[in-house]
C-alpha cells in the first residue's frame, strides 16, 4: 500500500497543480474569479487522481497512470507558457 | 464497476482510514466543541468580572487608555477587537519594547466603561485550546498535519461512496439490529456516511483550502506570476498597509469621526481595528468588519489618518471573488451564518462523524480478528490506539474543564496547568491501557468517568457561582446556565453511552456462561 500511497500523494498533487494550470489559462474569466475556481477544483482532482492510484494494481502501475497524464498535461502547460 | 478495482479501493479506504482515525477524531470532536467556542470563553471567565454598565468610552479613549503606562512601539501595531455578545470587553493587544525571547506584545481585556485593565485573555485559554486541537493540534506546523489527514479523509470519503454507491439509497433505511455485531456496526457506518456527506464533503473541501492551499499557492506563484509572490496576493485581494514613519507628530486626527462614518456605511462596528505608526503623521487607522444582516459579506477599509483620505476599501462595491468566496467557505465551515440552532445541528454531526470513525475502527478490528493470520500484537495496538484516540481524549477534555473551573484565577501560568491537566490524563488512560482485558468495558469506563468528571465540573461551578450566575441570566447574560445545560447534556450522554456498553458487555458474558453450562450438561 506504501508504494501505491506515495504515487497518490506526490503523483495526485502533481496532476493536480498541472491541471489547476491549465484550467487557469484556459478559463476567459477575471483572474480573482480563476484563482478561486482553481482553489474549488484543485482538491477534488487531487482525490480523483488518488482514487486512480489506489485503484492500480500495484505502485508501479500507479505511477505509470499519473506519469502518463502528467505528460500531456504539462505538454499543454508548456505550450501556454511558451505562448 | 470492476470488481478488482472495488476491492483494492476498499482495502484503501479501511488502511487509510485506520491510520488517520485517531487525529481524525480528535480533529471532530474538538471542532465539535469549538463551535461553541465563544460561549465557553465566556463561562471561563464571565463570572469572576462584573459587567460594565454605563456609556462606553470613544474609541480614541480606548486607544489612549490602552497605550497609558507601556512601553508600547507605535512603529508597530496597536489591535483592537470590539466587544461582542459573549465578549463585553474590548480585546487589546499592544506591541511593545521587549528582549530577545520575550513576548512582544501584552494583551488585555478592557472595561467599555471605565478603561480599566479587566483581565489577559491567555488566562482563560480552555476555548482556545480546544480550538487550536481542531486546528494545529497545538504543535507546532501541527497544520500541515492537519491537512493531510483531511486530505486522506476526503478520499476516505469519496472511496466510501465508490464503495457503497450501488446500495447508497436501498440500503438507506437499513438497520439490522437482530443481526450480528458485524452487520450492526456496518449499518451504523454505512447510515452516518451516508446522512453526513454533504456535511463532510463542505468539511473536507474547506478544511484542505484552510491547511494546504500553500502548495497550490507556490505553484501558482512559480509558474503563472514568474515567482513574484506580491503580484499573486494582489490579485487574490490581500493588499498590505506599510505605512513609511515620517517622525512628525500627529495633529488631532479624527479617529472618533472616522470609526462612526465607518460603522453607519456597514450598519455594524468593525469587529478589530489595526493601528499603524500610532501617533505619527503617517498614521493609518484599518478596520475589519461583517456587513449587518449579510451572510458572508465583509469589509475591509484602511484610511491615512493625516488628511482622512481612504488607503484601501473592500466591500460589496469592490468585490474581489477570491474573498468573498473564502469568507463564504469560512462561514460554511465555522457554522456561524445563522442562530445558535445550526451550530447545534453542526454539533449533532460533528459528534456522529466521530462515531462514524468508531464503528470504522471495530469493523476494521472485527474483520482482522477473524483472520487466523492476524498478528495479536496489532490487534491489540489498533484496539488500544483506538481506545486512547477517542475515549482518552473525551476524558483529557473533560478533566481540562474541570481544571478550567477549579484553578484560582490568581495562579501564574493558570493555562499551563490547564493544558497539563489535558496532558496527564490522556497519559493516564495510555498508561492504564496496560491493564486493559477488556476493550468495550475500558470504553464504557472512560465514557462513564468522564460523565462524572463533567458532573464535577456543574457541582462546582453551582458551589462557586451559583447566584452569579443567576445575577447573570437576570442581566441578559444566558451564556453561564446555557453552557452549564451543554455540559449536563454531555454528561447525560457519555453516562448513557458508558452504561448501554457495560450493559451489552454483561450480557455477552451471561450469554458466553450459558453457552459453556451447555457445553459441560451436553458432555
Amino acid at each position: 500500500m506504501w508504494p501505491k500511497s506515495i504515487a497518490a500523494i506526490i503523483g495526485g498533487c502533481l496532476i493536480s497543480i498541472s491541471l489547476m494550470l491549465n484550467l487557469n489559462y484556459l478559463l476567459p474569466l477575471a483572474v480573482d474569479t480563476r484563482l478561486f475556481i482553481g482553489l474549488l477544483v484543485s482538491f477534488p482532482l487531487w482525490i480523483a487522481a488518488m482514487i486512480w492510484c489506489y485503484g492500480s494494481k500495484s505502485g508501479w502501475h500507479a505511477w505509470q497512470r499519473c506519469l502518463s497524464l502528467l505528460l500531456v498535461s504539462c505538454g499543454i502547460n508548456a505550450f501556454f507558457i511558451v505562448m | 464497476m470492476d470488481k478488482e478495482f472495488l476491492k483494492r479501493i476498499t482495502d484503501a479506504h479501511s488502511w487509510l482510514g485506520l491510520i488517520i482515525s485517531g487525529l481524525l477524531f480528535i480533529i471532530f470532536f474538538a471542532g465539535s466543541i469549538a463551535l461553541f467556542r465563544d460561549e465557553i470563553n465566556q463561562w471561563s471567565f464571565q463570572p469572576h468580572y462584573e459587567v460594565a454598565q454605563g456609556e462606553k468610552l470613544a474609541i480614541s479613549e480606548v486607544m489612549e487608555k490602552a497605550i497609558s503606562g507601556r512601553k508600547f512601539t507605535p512603529k508597530e501595531h496597536l489591535i483592537i477587537i470590539t466587544p461582542s455578545d459573549n465578549l463585553p470587553y474590548y480585546t487589546i493587544y499592544v506591541d511593545v519594547e521587549h528582549e530577545e525571547g520575550e513576548k512582544d506584545y501584552v494583551g488585555f481585556f478592557m472595561d467599555p466603561v471605565s478603561g480599566e485593565e479587566v483581565a489577559a485573555p491567555d488566562d482563560y485559554f480552555l476555548a482556545t485550546f480546544i480550538y487550536a486541537l481542531h486546528v494545529n493540534l497545538n504543535i507546532p506546523n501541527g497544520s500541515y498535519i492537519i491537512g493531510f489527514v483531511t486530505l486522506f479523509f476526503f478520499f476516505a470519503l469519496i472511496s466510501g461512496i465508490f464503495i457503497h454507491a450501488r446500495k447508497m439509497f436501498s440500503n438507506f433505511f437499513k438497520y439490522r439490529a437482530e443481526k450480528q455485531k458485524r452487520s450492526q456496526l456496518l449499518d451504523m457506518h454505512n447510515i452516518v456516511g451516508v446522512m453526513s456527506l454533504p456535511f463532510t464533503i463542505m468539511y473536507a473541501i474547506s478544511g484542505l483550502i484552510f491547511n494546504l492551499v500553500i502548495i497550490y499557492q507556490i505553484a501558482f506563484a512559480v509558474v503563472l506570476y514568474q515567482g513574484d509572490q506580491q503580484a499573486l496576493l494582489d490579485d487574490a485581494g490581500y493588499q498590505a498597509v506599510e505605512p513609511q514613519w515620517l517622525d512628525k507628530p500627529w495633529k488631532s486626527p479624527n479617529i472618533d469621526q472616522i470609526y462612526a462614518a465607518t460603522t453607519d456605511k456597514y450598519n455594524t462596528e468593525p469587529r478589530m481595528i489595526r493601528m499603524y505608526n500610532y501617533g505619527d503623521e503617517s498614521a493609518v487607522m484599518h478596520m475589519f468588519g461583517q456587513v449587518k444582516d449579510d451572510f458572508a459579506e465583509e469589509y475591509e477599509v484602511a484610511y491615512n489618518l493625516s488628511n482622512d483620505s481612504p488607503l484601501l476599501i473592500k466591500d460589496s462595491a469592490n468585490p474581489n471573488t477570491l474573498v468573498q468566496g473564502l469568507h463564504v467557505i469560512s462561514r460554511l465551515h465555522f457554522g456561524n451564518y445563522a442562530g445558535f440552532d445550526l451550530r447545534i445541528i453542526y454539533f449533532i454531526l460533528g459528534i456522529g462523524v466521530c462515531g462514524l470513525i468508531i464503528t470504522g475502527n471495530m469493523l476494521w478490528l472485527e474483520k482482522r480478528a477473524r483472520q487466523r493470520n492476524q498478528s495479536e500484537k496489532t490487534l491489540k495496538f489498533v484496539t488500544n490506539f483506538t481506545l486512547l484516540s477517542t475515549g482518552g481524549i473525551v476524558l483529557a477534555t473533560s478533566m481540562a474543564f474541570l481544571a478550567e473551573r477549579l484553578l484560582p484565577i490568581t495562579f501564574s501560568q493558570r493555562e499551563d496547568y490547564m493544558v497539563y491537566s489535558f496532558v496527564l490524563s490522556l497519559a493516564l488512560v495510555a498508561f492504564s491501557l496496560i491493564f486493559n482485558h477488556n476493550k468495550k468495558l475500558f470504553l464504557s469506563l472512560l465514557l462513564r468517568g468522564s460523565a462524572l468528571i463533567l458532573l464535577l465540573v456543574l457541582i462546582v461551578d453551582w458551589v462557586m457561582f451559583g447566584s452569579k450566575g443567576v445575577m447573570l441570566w437576570q442581566q441578559g447574560i444566558k451564556t453561564i446556565i446555557g453552557t452549564e445545560i451543554g455540559i449536563m447534556v454531555m454528561a447525560l450522554l457519555f453516562y448513557y453511552c458508558g452504561a448501554k456498553l457495560k450493559n451489552k458487555q454483561s450480557r455477552v458474558s451471561v450469554n458466553d456462561s450459558d453457552d459453556e453450562l451447555l457445553a459441560v450438561r451436553t458432555i
